[in-house]
């Protein structure tokens, strides 16, 4: 399976949400980071074919999803940023009502559904009313409902914002589970989210992809210029004008910063492995 | 596709509005037809021969047993006796009016031989200007021409039977068919809205069956809805007139049913007739208000504003009566018409090359061709609008 962006832009009046991007997705889990406004949604309700691009068209094997309708959204399943359902029906009959309009016949559908329930555990609260769910449990119930029909390409738009921490690495580990096979392409800008599970990364930035690779390689881009340095507390104000620190860690007798350099900053710094909130913090600087 | 027209029809019917005005319309409607109806006669009151004033079912029994006298075509001969008769029993009426201890409503008998000659003579032009004992009538050979001109058929003569509970169950059903229009706004008009407002547009626009599919299964839920729900009307008044008189009086002229209503109706149609064509003009202008709640279910943003744009849109007609324009543009609008049917028979019949079409048939293929064109307009917007 590929999905390809050719010379991708949209445009809403004057501005520029996506400029001229060019990029192929196969199978793996993408993760999608970029600051809020930086297009990651756009893109992604351009996968979706819920908009057009102004320019540019998107491939799905070489198709395109404009022309591919059905065929395409067959394979698609899609958790949207702000997931919508009908907060009286219960998570079985919502996820009916989807299994309807992905075509499950009245017979296949129950079976499926059960199954789907099972996979995101919530086969518990399968006759609870959505709107006794907690925040966590209605997105496993937007996951399930996008992987109701074993989609190809699984897209999920910031699935875990508002999401508690516990729910948070419960999200994490389902993505990773239900990813094999498929193409999986989450948008977030919380790092924690693709850490362990992406297998490649793209770094979006007013409009564009900035940056993109396997976690290893563009971890590797930071080789070197990643520092670590204990200062007492008094001065750990001047290095904050003088460097682009990525976070600041305090002790009894003094703070540990971490911070980004070229070179050796200081005589006492010590060079550590990039991690990918570094590598986030890096593109974002970079290309201010 | 049917099981997601099921799913539709699911989700409209979970919502209290659709109940609420569902009930407070059957209540309505209800009300019209046993108010105007009156198959048990509760509101009936009838002066018997020997003077006795009765009610409910005896009263309408009597009163059937009166009519029949008159029952038949309209001819001279016919109109001569009812003439005589008027004369030799009008004193006694109006004693027994005088002496009837009551001051409930008193109908005499039903057939009221004043109105049968009235529009007999009207209907014949025979005593134009002339003045009968107890009427006087107004038009004469030079004011009828040109109706005749327009309505030759008005001409034939009339023919008189027992009426008055077919009459009531007429207007009942144009009552309620237009009741329908209102419960339309409520119930019907958060189909579109609805998923907006619950921002899952992107779910259905991004599932297999699509933005498309899914504007026709709801579109097609709430006609098939809307055309239950008229047949259903229609069926159970008539059912129920059926019942209780069989059909008694659908053979009656369409100007000896109702003198208020109909009086000035040219046209030469039963009432029969005439309860045909108003089902089938009420139930196209119910399309055409479905027609108009659908597009403002699909421009806005939640149900409210669905419901507030679909009214706003269906009495906008209103405005035309401002305007001098003419009747058979201004009746086309339902909310033009209402309760209403008998301007619609006023208006004569509408010629298309060698075609002659009776107006409300006319006017009803016209609402139905505008409602096709909302429907695709709506569709158009539905598809080329982005998820919210």
């Amino acid at each position: 399976m590929e999905l390809q962006l050719e010379n991708v832009s949209k445009n809403y009046g004057t501005l520029r949400a996506l400029k001229q991007v060019n990029y192929t997705f196969t199978e793996g889990i993408y993760g999608l980071l970029g600051a809020n406004g930086s297009g990651k949604t756009t893109m992604i309700r351009l996968l979706c074919n819920l908009q057009k691009p102004t320019e540019g068209r998107i491939l799905f094997d070489g198709k395109d999803i404009k022309k591919a309708g059905q065929n395409y959204r067959s394979i698609l399943g899609y958790l949207p940023q702000d997931f919508g359902y009908y907060p009286d029906f219960t998570c079985y009959k919502f996820l009916f009502y989807i299994a309807t309009l992905k075509g499950f016949s009245k017979k296949n559908a129950p079976d499926r559904i059960i199954e789907v329930l099972s996979q995101v555990d919530l086969l518990d609260v399968k006759d609870k009313e959505i709107r006794q769910l907690s925040g966590g449990m209605r997105q496993r119930l937007g996951i399930a409902q996008a992987i109701l029909n074993d989609p190809k390409l699984l897209i999920l738009d910031e699935p875990t914002v508002g999401v508690d921490p516990q729910e948070r690495v419960k999200f994490r580990n389902l993505v990773h589970r239900i990813a094999h096979g498929r193409t999986v392409i989450l948008s977030t800008h919380i790092v924690s989210d693709i850490e362990y599970t992406a297998t490649q990364l793209l770094f979006m930035r007013l409009g564009q992809i900035v940056g993109s690779g396997t976690p290893d390689s563009l971890l590797q881009q930071l080789d070197g210029k990643i520092w670590e340095c204990s200062v007492p507390f008094g001065e750990a104000d001047q290095y904050y004008d003088k460097f682009k620190i990525i976070s600041q860690i305090n002790h009894e007798d003094g703070c540990t910063l971490r911070l980004f350099h070229e070179g050796k900053p200081m005589e006492a710094a010590k060079q550590v492995k990039a991690n990918l909130e570094d590598l986030y913090l890096y593109h974002f600087d970079k290309t201010k | 596709m049917c099981s997601l027209m099921k799913m539709e029809f699911g989700k409209l019917v979970r919502q209290k509005s659709f109940w609420i005005s569902l009930i407070v319309f059957i209540l309505f409607m209800l009300e019209c037809y046993f108010g105007w109806v009156s198959p048990l006669g509760d509101d009936f009151y009838i002066l018997a021969e020997d003077g006795t004033l009765l009610n409910g079912s005896e009263a309408v029994s009597q009163d059937r047993q009166d009519s029949e006298r008159y029952r038949g075509v309209l001819s001279d001969e016919w109109v001569a006796q009812i003439v005589q008769n008027e004369r030799d029993n009008e004193a006694q009426i109006e004693g027994m009016i005088q002496n009837a201890e009551t001051s409930s409503p008193i109908s005499i008998s039903a057939p009221n031989a004043k109105r049968l000659v009235y529009y007999y003579f009207v209907n014949t032009d025979k005593l134009s200007g002339r003045k009968l004992d107890t009427l006087v009538y107004h038009y004469g050979e030079e004011e009828l021409r040109p109706v005749r001109d327009v309505f030759p058929e008005s001409a034939q003569p009339l023919y008189y039977e027992y009426s008055v509970q077919w009459g009531g169950t007429l207007e009942a059903v144009v009552t309620g068919i237009f009741l329908l229009n209102i419960f339309v706004f409520f119930g019907i008009s958060p189909v579109f809205s609805e998923e907006r407002a619950k921002k899952m547009n992107a779910l259905l626009f991004t599932s297999r069956f699509g933005r498309r599919k899914c504007f026709w299964a709801k579109t097609l839920t709430v006609y098939a809805i809307g055309t239950v729900l008229a047949a259903g009307t229609v069926l159970l008044l008539t059912a129920i007139t059926h019942l209780l008189f069989g059909t008694e009086g659908l053979q009656c002229s369409i100007q000896l049913v109702e003198p208020f209503l109909y009086q000035d109706c040219p046209t030469a149609k039963t009432l029969g007739t005439v309860i045909v064509d108003a089902v089938l003009l009420s139930t196209a202008g119910l399309f055409f208000t479905i027609s108009l709640t659908i597009l403002a279910s699909v421009l806005a943003k939640n149900s409210l504003d669905a419901f507030i744009l679909s009214m706003v849109l269906s009495v906008s007609p209103l405005i035309l009566r401002i305007f001098r324009i003419p009747d058979e543009i201004k009746l086309i609008a339902p909310v033009n018409r209402m309760f209403d049917f008998s301007g619609v028979m006023s208006v004569p019949d509408v010629s298309f090359r060698s075609m002659r079409v009776a107006y409300s048939h006319a006017a009803a293929g016209i609402l139905l061709c505008a409602s096709a064109v909302i429907i695709l307009c709506a569709c158009t917007v539905y598809n080329r609008r982005a998820a919210d």
